[in-house]
């Protein structure tokens, strides 16, 4: 037994305060409890799920907050780790398209930066998105079944 | 910390920001009860954490 199964407590309690602000528009400081999250997910060697979970919601606030490198790097690492709940799948969707925006030519105009330069996590990211398509295509088959059964 | 973080971000985006809008932290109480209560529970269980973790390891200073 060490100070991991503390950490955990710590995580919870931190994490019901994220979702708490969240639940009252308060971004700033839910952003800052998720944040809080990750620094207390990443010194726990037991807590992977947490982690994982931690690096979804700051993935997720840095896409609200328009930072979509940072938001790529969070849900990079999240894809290469574990399988995507339907959360990242969405968000893992979204940036796609956000991808090829930038990379259409009749957006982009000539002489731009490619996303790639502009996003270096994108090339990697972009090759853990395709090795998990089936998945996120079973969550979608998922969803759109649970949406016809209600 | 929080609150000195909301007064500077207030500052630093100028006069016609819309976080003046935005009431202050310290005068929304109910979320100060929200903040002392969970807080409180993390501290107290990383400090449980810690004082097991040295009782464990006593021995071995």
């Amino acid at each position: 037994m060490s100070i991991a199964g503390d950490l955990e407590v710590v995580y919870k309690n931190r994490f019901s305060l994220a979702q708490y602000f969240q639940g009252r528009d308060d971004k700033w400081l839910s952003d800052h409890f998720f944040q809080t999250c990750l620094d207390v997910a990443s010194q726990d060697a037991t807590g992977q799920q947490r982690l994982c979970e931690a690096l979804c919601h700051v993935g997720l606030a840095l896409e609200e907050n328009g930072r979509i490198n940072g938001c790529v790097t969070s849900i990079c690492v999240t894809s290469r780790n574990f399988t995507l709940g339907s959360l990242q799948a969405n968000c893992l969707m979204r940036l796609i398209t956000l991808r090829s925006t930038i990379d259409c030519p009749m957006t982009n105009g000539i002489g731009e930066q490619s996303s790639e330069k502009r996003f270096p996590q994108m090339r990697v990211f972009i090759r853990h998105a395709y090795t998990q398509r089936y998945l996120i295509r079973c969550i979608q088959i998922k969803n759109w079944h649970e949406l016809n059964t209600c | 910390m929080l609150m000195k973080r909301q007064t500077d971000s207030r500052e630093l985006a100028g006069p016609d920001s819309v976080l003046w809008n935005q009431p202050l932290l310290e005068t929304e109480l109910d979320k100060l009860e929200s903040l002392k209560f969970y807080l409180t529970e993390a501290e107290e269980a990383l400090r449980k954490g810690n004082l097991r973790y040295r009782a464990e390891h006593k021995h071995s200073l």
